[in-house]
Order: C-alpha cells, then structure tokens, then sequence
C-alpha cells in the first residue's frame, strides 16, 4: 500500500479518486451493466441469449450504422447483421472493461467506417445513393433549409471519417457521431483518456484545417470556423 | 471566486457532449457557453454531433427489422466455420484431381503396350468422335449439394439459379418469389412513410396473392402493426393470430402485438392470457417487462 491509499482503497481507485473526484467514482461504481449476464451466456453460445441480445442491442447498431453509413445507403441491414455477428465473435474477449452497450458500439463503427471506405472506393465507379432529407423526418420543426445544411455537415463528417487515419476516425466517430464523453470513449477502446484526449483534439483539428482548406466544406460548416 | 469554473473541471469536449445530452447545470452551460465562444473547433464539433443526434431516433419498422436481421444472425453463427469449409473442400478438390491425375496415367501407360491394330481403332473412332455434333454429357453438370445440406439462397439468387431441371422443366420460374418481395418492400417503405391504409392494400395484397411466400408469412405481423396503428384492434389481433398459428421467428412480436390489440379491445381475461403465454415462452424476453407491467396491472384491477 502506497503511502497515499487509503485503508481498504486500493492504490488504482485512490489514485483514480484524485484524478476524477468522488463524485465520478461513486457514480462509476453505481452503473452497472445490465446486459452482462446476458452477454456472458451469448458469448457461451446460448443461441437465445444471443437474439435477446441482439434484440436488445439492435437499435444502437442500427442507429450507429445510419449514423456513420447515412440513413439512405443500401449496406446498413448488412452492417447491422455483420456487427451482430463480430459481437458475438468479440464478446468471449470482452471482460467488462467498459458496458456491454459500449463494446457494441465500438464493433458497429469499426464494421461501418471499414463498409464506409470499400463504398468510398467504390463509389469512383458506380454512382451511390445520396443521403436523403428522410434522416429528418424525426424533427419535423427543423425547416428545409437547416434539413438539407444538416445533411450536408452529416456528409462532410462522413468523408472526413474515411480519410482520417483508423484510430483517430474512431474517436471521432465515437465522440461526434455517437456522443461518448472521452471516459467512456476511453474505456471502451481500452485506451487511457490523454490518449484519447490527444486523438480526438488532432482528429477535431484535421477536422477545422479541412474545412478551412475546402471551399465546399467551409461553405457547408464554415459559419462557426 | 469566479463562477464560470464548475467545482470538478470537466473538458470542453465532455462539457459538448453533455449538452447534447441535455445535462449542463448553470454553472456548466456558462463554462460551455464560453469554451464555445473560445474554440472554434469545439463549435463546429458540437454543431455536427447535434446533426447526428437528430438522426439518431429510431423509425417506424425498426423493431422488425432488428428482430429479422437478429434471427439471421443468429444462425449465422450457429453455421460452420466457412474458412474451414472451404479449406475442406479445396482438400478433396486436390485429392480428386490427384486421383484422376494416376489413373490418366496409368491408363496412358496401359494403352501404350496395346496392338498396333487396336491403336488404329482407337484413332479411327477419335476422328468420327471429332466430326460427330456435340452433345453435353447428362450427369456432369449436378451442381445440386449432397442429400440432407440445406444451402442458404437468397431471393435474387433462387431467381438466378433457375436452371432447366429435366423433371421439372414444363414448371414456370418462381417469378413469384421476386414478385412477393419487392410487393413486401414497398408496403413496408408506405408503412414507414405513414400511409398506413396503402401499406394495408398491400400487404392484403400479398397475402391474397403469395399465400406460401415468406413474406407472406411475415406480413402477418406488419400488417397486424399497421391495422393496430389505424385503431382496428379486432382484425390486427387476427393477424397476429394467424401468424402464431403457423408460427416463426416472430412469435413474440406477434403475441406482444396479440396482446395490445385485446387490451385495446377490453378482453382483459385474453390479454393476461397472452402475456403469460410470453413469459412462459420468452422467459428472458426484452418485452418481458412490458409484460410484467401489464400482468400486475390486471392483477390490481381484478376486483
């Protein structure tokens, strides 16, 4: 025991006590993970677990497959089913460093950014679907204009992603796509959070130079820069 | 003491995102408010999470979709290994070749020791073999899996795979297959667009048409969904109904559907009935729950 542990602290939690304050910690310790048990019997090969699972998780992996594919693209039921299945593959290594819903969340945008890039690829051959303004049709007060400017950014973004280099299109996608704070961004890439901090302030700096840089990409999201 | 610093310092990035969130106190949405007006960065993050985040909720359909593409995937991985198949089968491929490889040469060797006599036969019948029109050998081209593997096809590829099968070649080709699917997508994409009573046309439509299609099947339960979404209980828990009979990997949705309906309609009795029957069949259900709620509910309004 260190000499600023506490009794029945180990030195880890103090020094992570110090660093996030009590109130992080307490919280930390409250969230529990409510689909852990049914990750362990899906990673056991219980085929019910798994669906249930599934069922469970769908939502988050279809929405982080519309997010990073857009609403609109013909891969997104294929990217839905391809995470269900990497998870399954992934979760007997997965030992609970950050939620099950998290660790589901980082499979889904490995396999969407990765689809992302082969369409990209693609795309300089065969003419893809455009995003279209359908994404919107869940707030319906935004008017056409901010609709359509809304997409736009949502594409600029999407490009940007598959230029980035992997790892820094993860923290990005993680934290602006998905909104993860840097700790849970952190603890889910099992990487510590300076790390992260540091990717994801060069990945926002990409970010700013390439709008900067790109007439079309400063008209789109250049009113703030 | 300035107030603009919250008592635990949270990063501007986190401080973004618990705005998304909706989750600032005063304190921190000053803090936010001026790391914004500093970071140019930070604004345009914010500006496109927000985008993000309005795309975010979930659409009409969601919930079949997810439970059709969970079922795949679920026997997608209970299926073999395929890189093992494959590595399988490229071993027997090699094996065969070698085999055939032998006997060609042993066979060569064989006819090399033949009487001159024989040998000009044998050329003889290889010239009228040459001129003779070309007929396709019958027994080759079974491409057919051995007996007892079943092959997962899609609908496209049942269509493309439509080739002359001798004992059913007077059979017309399953264009009704195709036909049952893009009928299913487009009552579908009218019911994500709200217009429930053509998406009701179309799934009458399709399971008048296609009765012993899939689809068919599933448009049971769309179908039940969207009649429950225009107020017509009675004839959405028939579908649902119909669709439990026969059923298939939507039995829960259905009988969650089955449920909704006799509550709707006040047949109490029937709808407890049919949430037990949930819990019984789905003990570890994501609608068990639901089903919890509605069981204790029935339990406290019984007199």
């Amino acid at each position: 025991m260190g000499p600023f542990c506490a009794p029945g602290v180990p030195c880890h939690r103090m020094l992570r006590l110090l660093r996030f304050g009590t109130r992080n910690e307490v919280q930390r310790q409250e969230r529990v993970d409510p689909l852990r048990a049914l990750a362990s019997a899906a990673a056991g090969g219980d085929s019910r677990a798994q669906r249930t699972l599934f069922v469970e998780l769908g939502p988050l992996l279809l929405r982080t497959a519309r997010a990073i594919l857009g609403g609109q693209h013909p891969e997104v039921e294929d990217v839905l089913q391809e995470s269900m299945i990497a998870l399954v593959a992934a979760l007997p290594r997965f030992r609970g460093e950050c939620t099950t819903r998290h660790f589901a969340s980082r499979v889904a945008v490995q396999i969407a950014l990765n689809v992302r890039r082969r369409s990209r690829l693609r795309g300089k051959y065969v003419a893809l679907v455009p995003e279209e303004e359908l994404d919107d049709v869940a707030s319906p007060e935004a008017s056409p204009a901010e609709r359509s400017d809304s997409a736009r950014r949502r594409e600029a973004l999407r490009e940007l992603l598959c230029a980035l280099p992997e790892i820094h299109a993860e923290v990005l996608a993680m934290h602006v796509v998905l909104g993860c704070t840097i700790e849970e961004t952190a603890l889910t890439l099992g990487a510590p959070p300076n790390t992260v901090r540091s990717r994801l302030r060069r990945a926002l700096a990409t970010l700013r130079d390439s709008i900067q840089g790109d007439a079309i990409r400063f008209e789109i999201l250049g009113k703030e820069v | 003491m300035s107030r603009t610093r919250p008592p635990v310092w949270i990063e501007p990035e986190d401080l973004s995102v618990r705005a998304r969130r909706d989750s600032l106190s005063v304190v921190e949405r000053e803090a936010f408010e001026q790391a914004v007006t500093a970071s140019q960065t930070l604004a345009v993050a914010y500006r496109v999470g927000t985008d993000f985040d309005r795309v975010g909720i979930a659409r009409s359909g969601d919930d079949e979709l997810v439970s059709r593409v969970a079922d795949a995937a679920v026997k997608s991985s209970r299926a073999p290994n395929r890189t093992a198949f494959r590595r399988r089968r490229l071993f027997f491929a090699l094996a065969a070749a070698l085999t055939l490889a032998g006997s060609a040469a042993a066979w060569r060797g064989a006819f090399s020791q033949q009487a001159p006599s024989l040998r000009g036969a044998s050329s003889r019948a290889s010239r009228v073999a040459a001129n003779a029109p070309y007929v396709a050998p019958l027994a080759v081209a079974s491409a057919a899996p051995p007996e007892g593997i079943k092959t997962p096809l899609s609908d496209s590829a049942i269509v493309r795979s439509a080739a002359p099968d001798p004992a059913h070649a007077a059979e017309p080709l399953p264009h009704a297959v195709s036909d049952a699917a893009s009928l299913f997508r487009e009552a579908t994409a009218a019911r994500h667009a709200a217009d429930f009573g053509r998406a009701r046309g179309l799934y009458l439509r399709l399971e008048s048409e296609f009765p012993a299609s899939p689809e068919a099947q599933l448009a049971h339960v769309s179908l039940g969904k969207v009649l429950l979404s225009m107020g017509r209980a009675s004839e959405a828990e028939q579908q649902f109904a119909v669709y439990l009979r026969a059923g298939g990997g939507l039995a829960e949705e259905a009988l969650v559907g089955r449920a909704q309906s006799l509550a709707r309609l006040g047949r109490g009795d029937d709808e407890r009935r049919v949430w037990e029957t949930l819990m019984r069949e789905f003990p570890s259900s994501v609608y068990a729950v639901q089903a919890r709620e509605r069981l204790g509910l029935r339990a406290e309004s019984r007199p």
